[in-house]
C-alpha cells in the first residue's frame, strides 16, 4: 500500500509538470497561474506567424535530420563491426565510442568550441552543431544497433554470398532488411535527442538559433511564455509519437529475427 | 573417379594458432565425403577453405583443376548448409530457396524452386514464412536452397547437430538418398563418427589439425591406423603387446592372452619389434556361457562391470595380467543370461580381430 502510494506520487512529480504545459497553452491569459481565465487557441496561432521561430525550427529539423542520419550511419559500421569480427583491444575501441554517453555535454560543448573556433578557426553554423551532435547521439544509435546486429546469424550474411551475392549484396539483400527497424528506430532516437539538445547548440550555434535555444531566448519576456508553453505542447507530443515508433519498430524487429526480448531504452 | 578437389599443403594460421597442418587432400566427383574429428580439430575451418570463406595461409586449394586463391565464395562452384542453417526469417520459404537464383535470369524460378522442394519433400511449403518452420525442416529448406544452384559439391556443416536423434537418423538417410539421386559431391563435416561411418564413402579424420587417417568406413573401423583414430572411432580395448618378429605374419606376445601370430595387414603401420599396442573391438570378443561351445581361444575372467542396454549387454572383465577390463558386448539373445558382478567367466577371442598399433 505504502509502495503504491509511493508509485503514484513518483509519476505525479515526474509528469505534472509537462502536464500544465497545455494546460496553460490553451489559457486565455499571458500570466502563468490558477485560476484558469478561459480558453484559447491563439498561442498557436501566434506558433505560425513568427518568422524568427519558424527559422529556428527550421535549423533544429535540419540539424536534427543530419545527425539521424551521419549517426546512425556511423552507428551501422561500429555495431555491425562490433557484433561480427573479432579484433585487438575491440573492448577498449566500443568503450571509447560510447564514453560521450556519459561525458557532461558543457565539457563537450566548451571544449568543441575551442577546437571550432581558435583550433581550426572556423566559423560556427548549422554544421558545427550536426557535428556535435552526431558525437553525443552516436553512442546511443550503436546501443539500439548493437542489439540488431547481435541478434543475427553471423551465417546470414555468409550464406548469402555462398548463393551468389557480393559482399555488400549479401549486405543490402539479407543483413539491411533485417536490422532496418532497428536503423529506423536509431534514426528516431537520435532525431529526438539532436531536437530538443540546449546546452551544445547554445555554444556553438551560429547568427541563427536552434529551436531550443530561441525558446531559451523567448524566456526573458514574460508576455511570451504562453507562446513557449504552446510550442512545449507540440514538441512533447511529437516527442512522444516518435519515442513510441521507435520502440515498436524495434520490438517488431526482434520478433522478426525470431529471438526474444531483451534490452532497449523503453 | 575424377578428382574434383584437391588440397595440396594447405596450412592456416590465425595468429600463433594452427588451424590447419599441411593438408593433402582430394575428393572425388559424386563422392560422400565426411571431415571427422573433436570440436577444434579443423574441419570446420577446412570445409569454410573449400567454401571460400577462409583464405589459406599456404598451400593449394584447386576445384576441377581451377585454383581457387582469390576466388570468393559468391564464385566457386560449391554450396554449403550452415550449420545454423542460416535461413532468411524475412524471406518466405519459396524466396529463400530461389535467393540464390537472383543472378542465374536464364533458369525458370518457378519450376526450378517447386523441384527444390519436391526433392527434400516441401512440396506446397513454398508460402510459409520461414521463421514458422521446424528444425527439420529448416535443414530441408536450406538443402533445396543450396542444390537449386546445382553446385559441383555440397558443403555440409554438421547439419544434423541441432536434431533430436529420432529426426537425426531419419535425416541420415535422407540425405543418403538425396546425394545418390543428386550425384553431387557432398562434403560432411561432423564430430559424430557414427554419422561419418553410416554416411560416407570415404572419411577423413583430423586431430589437431592434420589429417589422422584417411579412409572408408569399414577401414576405419576395423583398421586404425594409430591409437587416436582407434581411440575415437568406436569402442576398442588396448593391450599392452611385445612384438617378436616381423615377415609375412607378425609374431607377438599380448598381455592376458600369450603369444600370438596375426596377419602383416593387420598392422595398418609399419611396425618394428619391441614394445607396442594391440587393439581389439568389444564386439569382437565373447563371453562363452555354461553349454556354449567354440572353436576360439579362450581366457579365464571375472566380471567386474554390467551395462544392461536392452538389445546389448556390455561387460567389463578382469583378466589376470591386463591392467584395465576388457570391454566385451554381447548381444541379448533368447536364452542368454545377464551376468552378474563378480561371476567367474571365460572370454573368447580370435587372432584375426586384433589390430596393432604403434
Amino acid at each position: 500500500m505504502k509502495l503504491r502510494i509511493y508509485a503514484i506520487a513518483y509519476l505525479i512529480f515526474l509528469y505534472a509538470p509537462i502536464a500544465l504545459l497545455p494546460v496553460f497553452a490553451f489559457n486565455d491569459a499571458t500570466i502563468i497561474a490558477f485560476p484558469l481565465s478561459g480558453f484559447t487557441t491563439d498561442w498557436f496561432g501566434e506558433l505560425l506567424t513568427n518568422k524568427s521561430l519558424h527559422t529556428a525550427v527550421g535549423n533544429s529539423l535540419f540539424i536534427a535530420i543530419m545527425t539521424a542520419i551521419l549517426s546512425t550511419l556511423l552507428g551501422i559500421c561500429a555495431a555491425r563491426a562490433g557484433a561480427m569480427y573479432r579484433f585487438p583491444v575491440k573492448a577498449g575501441i566500443m568503450g571509447f565510442i560510447m564514453l560521450p554517453l556519459v561525458l557532461p555535454e558543457i565539457i563537450v560543448a566548451v571544449s568543441l568550441l575551442i577546437v571550432v573556433v581558435q583550433i581550426f578557426g572556423w566559423g560556427l553554423s548549422n554544421w558545427t552543431i550536426i557535428a556535435a551532435h552526431v558525437l553525443i547521439c552516436t553512442p546511443f544509435c550503436i546501443a539500439i544497433l548493437n542489439g540488431a546486429f547481435q541478434n543475427l546469424d553471423p551465417s546470414m550474411e555468409e550464406a548469402a554470398m555462398d548463393l551468389g551475392e557480393s559482399r555488400f549484396g549479401a549486405f543490402r539483400t539479407v543483413t539491411l532488411p533485417l536490422v532496418m527497424p532497428g536503423i529506423i528506430s536509431s534514426m528516431l532516437i537520435a532525431f529526438t535527442i539532436s531536437l530538443d539538445e540546449f546546452i551544445i547548440a547554445f555554444f556553438l550555434s551560429g547568427v541563427s538559433p536552434t529551436m531550443p535555444v530561441y525558446i531559451w531566448g523567448l524566456l526573458r519576456f514574460p508576455a511570451s511564455l504562453p507562446v513557449v508553453m504552446a510550442l512545449g505542447t507540440i514538441l512533447v507530443a511529437l516527442s512522444i509519437i516518435l519515442l513510441t515508433i521507435a520502440e515498436i519498430l524495434r520490438r517488431r524487429g526482434m520478433a522478426r529475427a525470431g529471438v526474444a526480448e531483451k534490452g532497449g531504452f523503453l | 573417379m575424377t578428382a574434383l578437389i584437391t588440397l595440396e599443403g594447405v596450412n592456416k594460421h590465425y595468429g600463433d594458432y594452427h588451424a590447419l597442418r599441411d593438408i593433402d587432400l582430394t575428393i572425388n566427383e559424386g563422392e560422400f565425403f565426411s571431415l571427422l574429428g573433436p570440436s577444434g580439430c579443423g574441419k570446420t575451418t577446412l570445409l569454410r577453405t573449400i567454401a571460400g570463406f577462409e583464405s589459406v595461409s599456404s598451400g593449394l586449394v584447386a576445384i576441377l583443376g581451377q585454383d581457387m586463391a582469390g576466388i570468393p565464395a559468391n564464385l566457386r562452384p560449391t554450396n554449403m548448409v550452415f550449420q545454423s542453417y542460416a535461413i532468411f526469417p524475412h524471406l518466405s520459404v519459396a524466396e529463400n530457396v530461389a535467393f540464390g537464383l537472383r543472378k542465374r535470369p536464364d533458369v525458370n524460378k518457378k519450376t526450378a524452386v517447386a523441384d527444390a522442394l519436391a526433392m527434400v519433400g516441401l512440396v506446397g511449403y513454398g508460402d510459409r514464412a520461414a521463421h514458422a518452420l521446424s528444425g527439420g525442416q529448416r535443414q530441408r529448406v536450406a538443402l533445396a536452397r543450396a542444390l537449386i544452384l546445382k553446385p559441383k559439391v555440397l558443403l555440409l556443416d554438421e547439419p544434423l547437430s541441432a536434431l533430436d536423434k529420432k529426426m537425426r537418423e531419419q535425416m541420415q538417410v535422407e540425405l543418403i538418398k538425396l546425394q545418390r539421386q543428386v550425384g553431387i559431391t557432398f562434403i560432411l563435416v561432423t564430430h559424430d563418427q557414427e554419422e561419418a561411418l553410416v554416411m560416407s564413402d570415404r572419411i577423413a579424420v583430423m586431430f589437431e589439425g592434420r589429417i589422422g587417417q584417411l579412409a572408408d568406413a569399414e577401414t576405419l573401423y576395423r583398421r586404425p591406423r594409430n591409437r587416436q583414430v582407434a581411440e575415437f572411432i568406436g569402442k576398442m580395448n588396448f593391450l599392452q603387446a611385445d612384438v617378436a618378429s616381423v615377415s609375412e605374419r607378425i609374431d607377438l606376445h599380448v598381455a592376458g592372452l600369450g603369444a600370438v601370430s596375426i596377419d602383416i595387414e593387420q598392422a595398418p603401420e609399419r611396425v618394428d619389434t619391441g614394445a607396442a599396442v594391440v587393439g581389439i573391438r568389444p564386439e569382437t570378443l565373447s563371453i562363452i556361457f555354461d553349454g556354449e561351445m567354440t572353436t576360439q581361444k579362450l581366457v579365464d575372467g571375472v566380471v567386474d562391470e554390467v551395462v544392461y542396454y536392452g538389445d546389448m549387454t556390455y561387460y567389463d572383465v578382469r583378466i589376470a595380467g591386463i591392467d584395465k577390463p576388457l570391454n566385451i558386448a554381447m548381444k541379448n539373445v533368447i536364452g542368454r543370461p545377464v551376468l552378474e558382478v563378480g561371476a567367474a567367466t571365460r572370454v573368447a577371442w580370435d587372432a584375426r580381430a586384433l589390430v596393432l598399433l604403434k
